[in-house]
């Protein structure tokens, strides 16, 4: 299945090995990391070591999963500006924002925020976090067989913040969910997902009026809407 | 891949011998050159520092290498404050074993 697209500039929280392993088509294409391509990456980790450049600081950051350089050009960073990174100093935590970017075949994150990590409890918070997104991302939203109540926190940068999409789906029947699922994961571009293939591939054995209720309520609800014409839709 | 330090619990330390991890503890008594300390599964550790160990808080974080099941030889050490919920680094380090594919 090729690479869902979230909408851009979403802000991917992720561990250092998942960024290490991001996968990648060919040199110039996006990252992708669980099949989902990533533009922006957030990152709480440990400041190993500074090195001061002429024009730029390389943070090389350690979260314990492995390690990766954060890069910050000077030029970036504007006097007042919260992106200046005063106060980090070796050894202490921090949380980083930024693009993924590959140079000479090593990968860094090309820093657009630094600031240090006041609480530790932001660490275990991002590690939590990275994780949510990446079980959503694999394994779908929550519901059917999950524990009732038990609301996993979803990304709420991800789902451009608010109730995101998965707070939405937490009382849909299994049918819609799968529905959803398998819209999100067969991205069509600006077509959508063909109904024809929602009836065949979201879950086995459904009448064709089950089906066009549930896209229906779904409709109604807007989880989904129409594309090109009635016939194809795709998720918000 | 190298630069690996996985976070643990005391149980979890006969695991990794001889490995350089992560473990993040209370500290109970300073001893000289050593360190009693409690980690997030209520074991105790303790702790070798080294010369110029900074160990000034309540809680902090060692990275250092698993001698044995009770003892760690530091290499590294970050003040953490004095409140942190060891409860919660525990289900942190259980969950990242867990789920090895993005934390290992």
């Amino acid at each position: 299945m090729g690479g869902r697209k979230p909408p851009p500039q979403s802000l991917r929280p992720a561990t250092i090995r998942q960024i290490l392993m991001a996968s990648q088509a060919h040199t110039d294409a996006e990252f992708l990391i669980d099949d989902s391509e990533v533009t922006q990456l957030t990152v709480v980790a440990q400041v190993i070591d500074i090195i001061t450049q002429a024009t730029n600081v390389v943070y090389v950051l350690d979260d314990g999963t492995g390690r990766l350089d954060g890069k910050q050009w000077l030029s970036d960073v504007q006097d007042g500006e919260s992106g200046n990174a005063t106060g980090i100093v070796e050894k202490s935590y921090v949380r980083v924002m930024g693009a993924l970017k590959s140079f000479g075949g090593k990968r860094h994150i090309s820093l657009q925020r630094i600031r240090p990590v006041e609480d530790y409890h932001e660490v275990l918070f991002h590690l939590t976090e990275a994780l949510s997104v990446h079980l959503l991302l694999t394994r779908g939203p929550p519901g059917g067989g999950g524990a009732p109540g038990q609301q996993a926190g979803h990304n709420a940068y991800m789902e451009g913040g608010g109730a995101s999409a998965a707070d939405k789906d937490a009382d849909l029947t299994p049918l819609q969910q799968a529905i959803v699922r398998f819209i999100r994961n067969n991205p069509g571009g600006k077509e959508g997902v063909n109904v024809a293939a929602i009836a065949r591939g979201a879950m086995p054995n459904q009448t064709s009026t089950d089906i066009s209720d549930a896209i229906d309520a779904l409709m109604e609800r807007g989880v989904i809407y129409n594309t090109i014409d009635e016939n194809h839709f795709e998720t918000v | 891949m190298e630069h690996r330090t996985p976070r643990v619990n005391s149980a979890r330390m006969t695991s990794y011998l001889g490995q350089t991890v992560r473990l993040t503890v209370k500290v109970i008594k300073l001893q000289g050159s050593t360190a009693l300390v409690e980690t997030s599964d209520g074991g105790q550790v303790e702790v070798k520092l080294v010369p110029d160990a900074n160990v000034t808080d309540t809680y902090v974080e060692f990275i250092g290498q698993v001698t044995d099941a009770q003892s760690l030889n530091m290499l590294i050490v970050t003040n953490l404050g004095s409140d942190v919920d060891l409860k919660l680094v525990d289900g942190v380090v259980e969950m990242m074993h867990a789920h090895p594919t993005i934390f290992m």
